[in-house]
């Protein structure tokens, strides 16, 4: 648990020097700030309007924060052989993989909260209105992004930083639109494309589960099953997920 | 009692295009006992980082058998060993004192911050201790590197061309610390090419070329063995008396003969003090580890 805390403290302290973040977190502040322009063009539902575009940068925001830190976060180690000093102590492969995973998953809550909390003030100053329920949608989206972070791990064991960010983008594309790869699935008669369907649909991670986005800009009732469903299903794909990757970075020699 | 034991290790590479098996170690073996010394010399691509990796576990040996106080190498082992690489890389965002701090982390025994400033101070760091890793120069990171290395107080330590980069003064007390690390009971294992430095450490050797062990051995008998020539100082004859045993040096007034045998040598002394000549010094001249280490290599 020790080194665990240690590895991921020291993984959140190098992320927060990364000019990626700096940079990804700027251009998400002054889009925050440009979407005032919004507000004439939404036709008095200016509040809704601003709200449905700073969760969706906020969501955006995060996801490419996972892409550009969390791919590399292992293969920087490795390039930079600051590796060698800590694989050698009496740390496992899976202690240093969930470290690892704790110091992004803090790095991009911390961003994507500071960008929340930015939209949060943003509509009560300007809109004078809130909606209270967004704080449900950022619950969600947090489980979302631990999934997106675990994601990037594993690949990271294995591959360079663009292919990992590219199939990071790719699987978090399919884990928003699993609902239709079903539907389309049962649409085309194919066998092979069934099967293909079907395999990415109950392999790769499904985000439209725990979308809840509709529901709270349109105050809609949300089963409250989902509150204790999210935490869990994040969680055990979480431990798959790290399973894997300690497997194969378990494999790995560091020349 | 041997705390570590390298069977007949064998690594190979693979190379990046064709994926063509390039041979990094052949035939390792050795063992280092415990409380020594022990040196792993040999050129640059002979295998001894590779032999060193294979050790902590950084790499996977593809034959032969690694066992570290009498067990393969597992988790728990590592509490005990301390290891510095060539050429270290830290994290560059952390201070001296942070780093020590996150390493201190990754072990189960508690280390303190007292320990840890001790430790710092100890490798001529307390200076620098606040400022960042990233602004150290490579002396200075030598030492940090150190100082993680011996952060657990193990008792095998591990060091990877430790003289590497140090200033004469550095490497002074590179030695310094590797020999206080000894009286502690410590048993050190170390890679170089920086011959004098080793033939003044070491109390053992193994000499490592194109993959295998090609020699090995207590430091002191390996040279004692290869006596090149006795030099004899003799005053009180002229050179035209002892020119019989072979060329004459004059220093002074002094004159000077080196003979390649002990018994011409003993033929000498009986000869001179007959004669009413006085020797000053009898001086066997023993190969260097540099001439020894030389002498292997074309040998293969």
């Amino acid at each position: 648990m020790k080194s665990i805390l240690g590895i991921g403290i020291n993984t959140f302290k190098e992320g927060l020097r990364d000019k990626t973040l700096l940079s990804v977190s700027i251009s998400g502040f002054l889009l925050i700030a440009a979407s005032r322009i919004l507000v004439p063009i939404s036709i008095g539902e200016s509040y809704r309007v601003i709200t449905d575009f700073g969760l969706a940068l906020v969501e955006v925001f995060s996801v490419l924060l996972t892409i550009f830190i969390g791919t590399r976060i292992l293969y920087d180690e490795i390039e930079r052989k600051t590796i060698y000093t800590v694989v050698t102590k009496p740390v496992r492969i899976s202690e240093f993989l969930i470290g690892k995973l704790f110091g992004l998953t803090l790095l991009v809550f911390s961003i994507q909260f500071l960008l929340f909390l930015t939209i949060f003030l943003f509509s009560k100053i300007y809109l004078h209105f809130v909606f209270w329920r967004v704080f449900v949608w950022f619950f969600f989206l947090f489980f979302e992004m631990l999934i997106l972070n675990g994601v990037a791990i594993l690949l990271s064991t294995f591959t360079t930083p663009i292919t990992s960010g590219l199939i990071s983008m790719l699987i978090y594309i399919i884990a928003n639109t699993s609902n239709y790869l079903k539907e389309l699935s049962q649409m085309v008669k194919l066998p092979i494309f069934t099967y293909i369907a079907n395999f990415l649909y109950y392999f790769l991670p499904n985000f439209t589960l725990t979308n809840v986005k509709t529901e709270i800009l349109y105050n809609l009732p949300i089963d409250k099953g989902l509150y204790l469903f999210a935490p869990s299903y994040s969680i055990m794909y979480v431990v798959f997920l790290l399973t894997i990757a300690t497997m194969l970075f378990e494999k790995r020699e560091f020349y | 009692m041997n705390i570590l034991e390298v069977n007949h290790l064998k690594k190979y590479y693979r190379s990046p295009f064709l994926r063509k098996r390039v041979r990094a170690v052949e035939d390792i073996s050795f063992a280092v006992k415990q409380g020594e010394i022990f040196g792993l010399l040999g050129p640059n691509g002979a295998g001894k980082t590779t032999t060193l990796k294979s050790i902590v576990g950084l790499l996977k040996p593809d034959g032969g058998e690694i066992r570290l106080f009498g067990r393969p190498l597992d988790i728990s082992r590592r509490e005990r060993i301390g290891f510095l690489p060539e050429n270290p890389y830290f994290y560059r965002h952390l201070t001296g004192y942070e780093l020590l701090s996150f390493y201190a982390h990754l072990f189960n025994k508690h280390i303190t911050a007292k320990k840890i400033k001790e430790i710092l101070e100890m490798v001529g760091l307390e200076h620098a201790m606040h400022s960042k890793v990233g602004s150290y120069s490579k002396g200075m990171l030598q030492r940090v590197g150190f100082a993680q290395a011996i952060l657990n107080d193990p008792d095998f330590i591990i060091l990877d061309e430790p003289m590497s980069g140090l200033d004469p003064i550095g490497r002074k007390e590179m030695k310094d610390w590797i020999f206080k690390l000894k009286s502690e009971g410590k048993t050190i294992l170390f890679s170089s090419h920086i011959l004098p430095d080793v033939e003044m450490i070491c109390d053992r050797v193994a000499i490592i070329y194109r993959g295998r062990v090609v020699s090995t051995g207590v430091l002191s008998e390996i040279l004692q063995e290869k006596v090149r020539f006795i030099e004899v100082t003799i005053e009180g004859l002229d050179e035209k008396t002892l020119e019989t045993f072979g060329k004459v040096f004059r220093s002074g007034d002094k004159l000077m003969l080196r003979l390649t045998s002990e018994e011409e040598k003993d033929r000498l002394v009986s000869f001179v003090i007959e004669k009413g000549g006085r020797i000053i010094s009898v001086a066997p001249y023993r190969k260097t580890l540099e001439e020894h280490f030389m002498e292997t290599l074309e040998a293969q």
